[in-house]
């Protein structure tokens, strides 16, 4: 039963941890439309310092315009980010608080995380009572059998 | 018979030369101007963080914040600065990004500052003080439309602050008008009642307003609770001009000369009221006063000589100018022909004739195209019967634009003195050719026609 649930629990963990990875390894091109790139690392959910990353490595690839464009942009996407839903969504993913709200608008962005968090416990309490429901289930049917 | 009556049309016409040319100098006297100090504003001192109301700093930020304020405190803006500048914008809370606004603005970086200033108000519009920082950070840049903008939204946002109050009275007096700045002007009083600039302001937005009673009544209040104030006399002075009480204009006037006033413009006023009300001496004595004051100024020297030729003072007219004999020498040529001029048309007056002659040369030695004293100088000739001299100089003023319809009028004059009918006819046939505007020379060139045609016949 343990390995059951270790199983899974691992298995969520997993997909959080691994969507991570995935954007941090991410090359970028230095052309971009900048306000566009902002945006979307808003909406990803990931730091405004995404751009430090940028930075190093286009360097003079860079355009005068290319920080002021992302922030633009950045900005936008944070404010479609920083909602109760969001909140929910990054809490009940098992993902960890990112803390990339600005101040006032993390209210909302932190109420959903709550309640995301608590429906994430409750949907591990389920799958945990449906594991041991299950090796009951076998227990019984080895006992019956012997 | 005949003869006298032409001369005579003739002569009223150039009369009415004459008192145009006084009307406008009379008209010059009831254009009183006094010099009031400008409504103001001033900027408060950069205060700090931590006076605010409406934004509060996020909960990780608490402690980076004690240790800016020391940094403050120490008066380490630019190690503040440095700090803050380590952050996205977006990291910091709209507290913290205010902070560092008003830092660039305390450092007087207005752009920085501005960009900052509006960043908070994106993420926080309804923040008063980023409102009101924001105005006067526009107000001194001067663009006083943007700063009005953001005083009104502090206001709207329910920003009871009587500098806020006051500033956009101030602006609404300088963009809209006097009526827009009276209310403002009065809530900012409500505030602070002991505020002087809020005081200056109320009392010329009811001024120009023309709401008189209102300005008196203030007046009356703030004069009570300050009598030696100056400003409030000269105030006082100028509502009474508007009222058209030149009584308590001269009274309010001589009050604040007394208290130390001493500009120009309300030193000529005040001579300007004494004459009006024909107190001559006390009129002189301030002349005198403005006279000694400034730097000579021929124009206003002039402006003074003319109202007491209006007033007949000739005396005092010949004081004024002996008064000045010490600073003939420093004076250009032009203005030592203007001087010259002024003392050839007293010393006619007295009858000192070989005197004015003098004075007459002298004036057009130092300035041959000075017009006055050409024309004054040939009426003055032709009063003696100088009629070639008369002549000449009638021929020389005709040739400056602004002396040339004087100048012939004066010389047709001169030849029916001298009866020289075709000569006179002549000149005014070319006088109304040039001046079309003197409406009455045909029915005068007709009548002098006539004189002609009866010389003939009698000559025949």
């Amino acid at each position: 039963m343990k390995k059951t649930i270790v199983a899974i629990i691992a298995a969520l963990s997993l997909s959080a941890c691994q969507s991570t990875t995935e954007t941090t390894q991410t090359t970028i091109d230095c052309t971009n439309d900048w306000n566009t790139v902002g945006y979307e690392v808003a909406l990803s959910g990931k730091s405004v310092r995404t751009f430090n990353r940028y930075e190093e490595q286009c360097q003079s690839a860079l355009t005068e315009t290319a920080k002021s464009n992302y922030l633009d942009g950045y900005t936008k996407g944070i404010v479609e980010y920083c909602t109760y839903e969001k909140g929910f969504d990054r809490a009940e993913s098992g993902l960890p608080d990112n803390q990339i709200c600005p101040f006032e608008l993390r209210k909302e962005f932190e109420r959903g995380y709550i309640a995301g968090g608590r429906a994430l416990v409750e949907k591990k309490d389920q799958v945990r009572k449906q594991a041991e429901l299950a090796d009951a289930r076998q227990a019984q049917k080895s006992g019956g059998l012997k | 018979m005949l003869k006298v009556t032409h001369k005579l049309f003739i002569s009223i016409s150039l009369l009415s030369i004459v008192f145009t040319t006084n009307t406008i100098a009379s008209s010059n006297i009831t254009d009183l101007k006094i010099t009031l100090a400008k409504p103001t504003f001033v900027l408060p001192a950069f205060s700090g963080p931590y006076s605010e109301r409406e934004a509060t700093i996020a909960p990780e930020e608490y402690e980076t914040a004690e240790r800016l304020k020391t940094l403050l405190d120490n008066g380490q803006e630019a190690e503040v600065l440095k700090e803050l500048e380590g952050y996205y914008d977006l990291e910091l809370s709209p507290a913290m990004l205010t902070l560092k606004a008003q830092i660039y603005f305390s450092l007087k970086q207005f752009t920085k500052a501005e960009k900052t200033f509006l960043a908070v108000l994106s993420r926080k519009p309804q923040l008063v003080r980023v409102h009101r920082d924001l105005g006067q950070l526009y107000l001194i840049q001067e663009q006083y439309k943007l700063a009005r903008h953001h005083f009104s939204e502090a206001i709207a946002f329910g920003s009871n602050d009587a500098m806020v109050h006051g500033q956009l009275a101030y602006l609404n007096l300088k963009l809209y008008g006097a009526f827009s700045a009276i209310t403002s002007y009065q809530q900012a009083m409500a505030l602070q009642p002991e505020e002087v600039q809020w005081q200056q302001g109320l009392l010329i937005a009811l001024s120009e307003a023309k709401m008189y009673e209102s300005a008196q009544a203030l007046l009356a209040q703030l004069i009570e609770k300050n009598p030696a104030d100056k400003e409030l006399w000269l105030n006082q002075a100028v509502l009474a001009i508007d009222s058209n009480n030149m009584k308590q204009a001269l009274a309010s006037i001589e009050m604040a000369i007394l208290l130390g006033d001493d500009t120009g413009n309300n030193l000529k006023t005040a001579a300007q009221l004494h004459l009006q009300m024909h107190s001559y001496d006390r009129a002189l004595v301030l002349i005198s006063q403005h006279l000694d004051k400034s730097a000579l100024d021929m124009v206003m020297l002039n402006e003074y000589l003319i109202w007491l030729k209006q007033a007949r003072m000739w005396q005092q007219a010949d004081k004024l100018l002996v008064n000045l004999a010490d600073k003939v020498n420093k004076m250009s040529v032009n203005e030592q022909s203007i001087y010259f001029n002024h003392k050839a048309t007293i010393a006619n007056q007295n009858k000192q004739y070989q005197k004015a002659k003098n004075y007459y040369q002298t004036a057009l030695e130092k300035n041959p195209t000075n017009g006055d004293a050409l024309i004054n100088f040939a009426f003055f000739s032709v009063e003696r019967e100088d009629f070639i001299i008369a002549e000449l100089l009638f021929n020389r003023a005709e040739v400056l634009p602004a002396k040339a319809k004087q100048a012939l009028l004066g010389k047709a004059q001169l030849y029916l003195d001298k009866q020289e009918h075709q000569a006179a006819l002549s000149v005014l046939q070319k006088a109304y050719g040039r001046f079309p505007d003197l409406h009455y020379l045909p029915e005068q060139m007709q009548i002098i026609k006539s004189i002609i045609r009866t010389e003939s016949k009698t000559t025949s």
